[in-house]
């Protein structure tokens, strides 16, 4: 047993290295500067950057916005993944169709920046969408630094993110046994209802993971919010990775480690919740 | 009657898809055809890009060339200085994390899925919260330690800390534990080492999740805008996924075609890996 023990440490060893040097101790360090005062020397102030944290009306603001993004737009995406998941589960029963699969695929491989060309092109006050509406009459509208900078950043998140859950959700509708559906339509169940009823409830715990990864990708929509708007966007759209960075920038690391331990225990808790059912199955086998 | 109705549907679905799928490739397919127009012809109908808005030009919607040239091929590639340098750069980081994180993680992941020791629990635990962190929250540890090794400003600040992000690790984590034990067992007896135990028999069965590790892996070193933001301030060092967010500006006569080179490797290795890639996002679900 003891080396089993060892032989184990010694593969993760290389990573657990590098992840001990980039990763831990920095953020150790990082928890000790959120409880100082400056950054050179160590100057014990307790939760004073905490409380300034709460009283900071961009970070209220930031943590709003957030908050707004991920009401609004997480079940849009959680939705239209899970529409396309089951159009394709259905389109596939009938015929093969991997190109258009793959073509399905494509959002999720073409960087930021590239992306952001394209929106420029379009959704600039000049844009094409805009040329479009003078045509027709209208005011054009200035989509990139008004209250609709929001629904362009939603669609964007939609757009990059619904790839990967698509493919998840896809993954656990086809490993849904089929004798289920049998059972269900041998009790008179057929279309809609069997989707409602049946193939929804099995792929719960995929639903839970898309979710998450979901809530994640909001945080990612900061590279195309920067590229688009740069360090301070239209206030609707300034959320907490906008905070952050200008933090950094500002040199205020204080602040900024305070706001990453907080966001570090949110997600800790969000995990444990997710996980705790898996690791209990994994006792049991062992 | 009720055969007409369901073949509606299908037609209906498919043709809903087909549409859909369109409208996400539409990025591809205009970046692809504006980048077959001559310089003049871009700033002919492209003017709104110039004008920041203050003036009546618009962009126009032109998806055709009203010729077909090779003359911004030309240009970018023979007449702009900086393009392939960033390119290099893009390849100069993107090489060595994939390299590093191939070892790293099937090292790791090999440990963590076949060995019990101490803290395992705790490593994975820990592994996974990191995992879900965005940039911004890690970006001042990694900051500091960088700038403990007096790195900043050498590409290397970017590159070591990907080789350990635990994304790979997590993969190579599911991946092997569906790998028997029997087969390490046996060759155990047969009197191999451990190190021969992994190179002969744990890699061979990874091909599929090495395949969609690289893939996942290069699709995130080429959109890589924080790091090389903070890290590398110096234009020369400034990888491709950073430079082409500011090409709009500087010129745009270049931006299509810097953006089908930059997007052209992603494409291609995607292509010869969505199979292992929908497999391995898959396989990654908690």
């Amino acid at each position: 047993m003891k080396r089993r023990n060892f032989t184990g440490l010694a593969f993760v060893s290389l990573s657990l290295v590098g992840f001990t040097i980039f990763f831990l101790i920095p953020f150790i360090i990082s928890i000790g500067l959120s409880f100082s005062r400056t950054v050179g020397n160590f100057d014990f102030v307790g939760f004073k950057n905490y409380i300034d944290l709460f009283k900071s009306g961009s970070f209220k603001l930031a943590i709003i916005n957030t908050v707004k993004f991920i009401l609004i737009g997480v079940p849009l995406l959680m939705v239209f993944s899970l529409l396309m998941a089951l159009a394709f589960n259905y389109l596939n029963k009938y015929s093969v169709s991997p190109v258009l699969f793959a073509l399905s695929l494509i959002p999720m491989i073409i960087p930021s920046s590239a992306t952001v060309m394209f929106v420029k092109i379009f959704f600039e006050k000049t844009g094409v969408i805009n040329n479009f509406i003078n045509h027709l009459g209208g005011t054009p509208i200035n989509w990139l630094n008004s209250q609709f900078t929001m629904y362009i950043l939603l669609l964007l998140y939609i757009w990059k993110n619904f790839s990967y859950n698509m493919v998840i959700i896809l993954g656990g509708i086809k490993s849904i046994n089929k004798e289920v559906y049998e059972a269900a339509s041998l009790d008179g169940a057929y279309g809609l209802n069997m989707v409602i009823y049946i193939t929804l409830p099995q792929i719960k715990s995929f639903l839970s993971f898309t979710l998450l990864l979901s809530v994640m990708g909001i945080f990612k929509m900061f590279r195309e919010s920067y590229l688009l708007f740069g360090d301070y966007p239209h206030e609707s759209v300034y959320m907490l990775q906008n905070f952050m960075n200008n933090n950094f920038y500002s040199i205020n690391y204080q602040r900024l480690s305070a706001s990453s331990i907080i966001f570090f225990i949110l997600i800790s808790i969000g995990i444990y919740f997710l996980v705790r059912k898996k690791v209990n199955l994994e006792r049991n086998k062992v | 009657m009720k055969k007409t109705k369901k073949r509606l549907t299908y037609y209906v679905v498919y043709i809903l898809i087909c549409l859909l799928v369109l409208l996400m490739i539409l990025p591809m397919i205009f970046m692809l055809c504006s980048s077959f127009m001559g310089a003049d012809e871009v700033n002919l109908y492209y003017q709104g890009m110039y004008n920041d808005g203050m003036s009546n030009n618009f962009t126009s919607f032109h998806l055709i060339p009203d010729r077909f040239t090779l003359s911004q091929y030309y240009n970018t590639m023979f007449s702009s200085p900086i393009f392939w340098k960033n390119f290099w750069n893009t390849i100069y980081i993107s090489f060595p994390i994939l390299i590093g994180v191939l070892v790293t993680a099937t090292l790791c992941g090999y440990g963590l899925a076949k060995f019990h020791f101490k803290g395992k629990r705790l490593m994975l635990y820990f592994y996974l919260i990191v995992m879900m962190l965005p940039y911004q929250v890690t970006l001042v540890p990694n900051f500091m330690v960088i700038d403990f090794f007096k790195l900043i400003g050498n590409r290397s600040a970017v590159i070591l800390p990907n080789i350990f992000t635990t994304f790979g690790c997590y993969l190579m984590y599911q991946y092997i534990q569906k790998i028997p034990n029997d087969f390490l067992e046996y060759a155990r007896i047969d009197g191999l080492s451990e190190i021969k135990v992994f190179f002969y028999i744990v890699i061979p069965q990874l091909k599929t999740g090495i395949t969609s590790l690289i893939l996942l892996n290069l699709i995130d070193t080429f959109g890589l805008i924080e790091q090389p933001l903070v890290f590398l301030q110096d234009v020369e060092k400034q990888p491709l996924s950073v430079s082409m967010a500011y090409i709009n500006q500087s010129d745009i006569t270049i931006a299509f075609v810097s953006g089908v080179i930059f997007v052209f490797p992603l494409i291609l290795t995607f292509l010869l890996g969505k199979d292992s890639l929908v497999q391995g996002i898959s396989d990654t679900v908690i």
